[in-house]
């Protein structure tokens, strides 16, 4: 008996009174489980729910400052504000993230993006836009600067502002342009070019949408992101263009340009054609 | 006819399990070694449920990581792999811990019943010990057989169950469905399970009583269990038989992980290690019991 219990004292000791990445990670799981119903329904939570979810965050900003796991916290208490419709709540506690970390860009760009989208979602259109702008100009490397013009374009295609959302397509398509153009055979080219695909579908583009992807597979073929491109340029010539035969084609023309080089993409394509076929034939 | 076999049978079980709880109560120190094994099984719970965490996660957490992957080390996935390493844990400890303390607890109960003298436990593993690597051969074997049933059950079911249901998943034979068929399978495999273990339940006895090579042992212990065949299959059936609600609840662990609290998991294993003590305890005792009773019915025919 008396082993058993220095056995269990001893390793109470070692691991249950510190403040490590486990437990970080137990009171994590707890604060979710307190914020699931929150996140399902907002407006069927109760305030004690709210009160018990943000509480549960709280108590990990304070036990693990100057972690990730602190960062987490206090974003999810901004978005548990943002969910109750306290806009100006929301936006300082997440404001508390810029003041605690103003030498990380990366906790500051996402906190801004977030910020910009408590005043999108309070329907302050034009402060969200002026918030857009300013990380557009100040973090231009960041991938929310980069996703932001797309973002505005969708926005105005949401509201249905037809004319707006078509001038924020051509106005974003041309800036990935030359995003693409500044870093060639970069992965931010990539995105760049993954984005003005993006642009066109939203658009119903399909002839262009083709032929940018197309584009892509061919010049980013060890990509895993690419495998997605393909599998939406199938879906666009067998479903809006109906023309099958073209992605059959592209495919073929794709593997025998490439046979020399061991792509895991000419595989999978190999079994796409096959696939196709079968379909095709029904 | 039938009727009287079945009244003999149950009257030869029911004999054995008043008698072992005789045995039991008037020599406690016959739980000691499976409660030795439990511990063992406890520590090493313990220790999987704290590898996660320091220090253990220096040692621990590189083993886990290259077979499992190191979503294992972070809560609460740290419980989904629970129960598999408990699994493997038990194995190493019922071969090399669990052999020699059923030998030393079929010594004890065989002192008490036909000597009528308590031994204890410290000459008690003494008297075993040169048996030990017998009885591990012995644990060994009955193990393995139960795995390549497994292994083989695994496959063969996959297999048809693909072929019968891969064009159509519900599609219904002899009115029940793919998962109806492998449900059936699941409590075959337990059936199974049984069987082989009443065909070895002997073995360690005769090892110890009868002081045999455990591979006279193993076929001894196969055609008596054969010729007793019911009354062994219901002193081993029976007390598995209460391990069933922990096999069920292990099948819906992450059902209950999800809707009760992770930690779920460890207080099911522990309550698992608990009933394994005591029912291995009881089949041990029920199966000493028999077989001294038995052996010496057909040493007087």
């Amino acid at each position: 008996m008396k082993i058993i219990f220095v056995i269990i004292l001893v390793l109470g000791i070692l691991t249950g009174c510190s403040d490590d990445q486990y437990s970080a990670e137990k009171m994590l799981y707890y604060a979710a489980k307190a914020s699931k119903k929150i996140y399902m329904s907002a407006d069927a939570a109760a305030p004690f729910e709210y009160r018990a979810a943000v509480s549960a965050y709280e108590r990990i900003v304070e036990r693990f400052t100057n972690t990730a796991f602190e960062k987490t916290a206090q974003f999810k208490i901004g978005e548990l504000y943002l969910l109750k419709k306290e806009y100006d709540t929301a936006r300082r506690e997440l404001g508390k993230l810029i003041s605690r970390y103003p030498d990380d860009r990366d906790v500051i760009v996402k906190t801004k993006f977030a910020i910009a989208k408590t005043y999108e979602i309070e329907g302050r259109w034009d402060q969200a836009l002026k918030e857009f702008e300013k990380i557009e100009q100040n973090y231009t490397d960041s991938i929310q600067a980069i996703q932001i013009p797309i973002y505005i374009a969708q926005y105005y295609q949401k509201q249905e502002e037809m004319k707006k959302a078509a001038l924020a397509y051509q106005q974003a398509i041309e800036k990935y342009e030359n995003i693409a153009r500044d870093n060639q055979d970069t992965p931010k080219a990539y995105l760049a070019n993954d984005l003005i695909a993006a642009c066109l579908i939203n658009q119903q583009r399909w002839e262009e949408t083709v032929v940018q992807l197309k584009k892509i597979i061919e010049s980013y073929p060890k990509i895993a992101g690419v495998l997605r491109s393909a599998a939406v340029l199938e879906q666009i010539y067998i479903q809006k263009l109906k023309q099958p035969q073209a992605v059959l084609d592209f495919y073929e023309k794709f593997i025998s340009e490439h046979k020399d080089e061991d792509y895991e993409l000419s595989k999978i394509l190999r079994k796409r054609i096959e696939k196709i076929k079968e379909v095709t034939k029904t | 006819m039938g009727l009287t076999i079945v009244k003999m049978t149950a009257n030869v079980v029911l004999d054995a399990w008043i008698a072992s709880f005789r045995t039991l109560r008037n020599c406690p120190r016959i739980f000691i070694p499976f409660i030795i094994t439990a511990f063992f099984e406890f520590i090493a719970l313990l220790l999987i449920y704290y590898s996660p965490r320091q220090p253990l996660v220096v040692f621990l957490g590189p083993p886990i990581t290259r077979f499992w992957g190191g979503k294992y080390l972070h809560y609460p996935f740290n419980f989904v792999l629970m129960p598999k390493l408990l699994f493997y844990s038990q194995t190493l400890i019922s071969i090399f811990v669990g052999s020699l303390m059923t030998a030393v607890a079929v010594y004890l109960i065989w002192q008490s019943i036909s000597l009528n003298n308590r031994q204890r436990i410290l000459p008690a593993i003494k008297k075993t010990l040169p048996r030990y690597l017998g009885v591990i051969v012995a644990i060994f074997i009955n193990l393995i057989l139960i795995w390549l049933y497994f292994k083989f059950e695994n496959k063969f079911e996959n297999k048809l169950l693909v072929k019968l249901f891969a064009e159509n998943p519900t599609k219904k034979i002899l009115f029940i469905g793919v998962q109806g068929w492998r449900q059936i399978g699941f409590y075959f495999g337990i059936l199974v399970t049984i069987i082989i273990d009443t065909l070895f339940v002997y073995v360690i006895p005769i090892i110890i009583i009868e002081r045999r090579s455990v591979f006279m042992a193993i076929i001894r212990s196969i055609t008596f269990a054969i010729r007793n065949f019911t009354v062994s299959f219901f002193i081993v059936a029976i007390p598995i038989l209460f391990y069933l609600p922990i096999i069920i609840l292990k099948g819906k662990m992450s059902i209950l992980m999800d809707k009760f609290i992770p930690e779920v998991t460890l207080y099911i294993l522990t309550c698992g290690i608990l009933l394994t003590m005591l029912i291995n305890c009881w089949i041990t005792a029920l199966s000493v019991h028999v077989f001294i009773t038995r052996r010496k019915v057909s040493e007087v025919k």
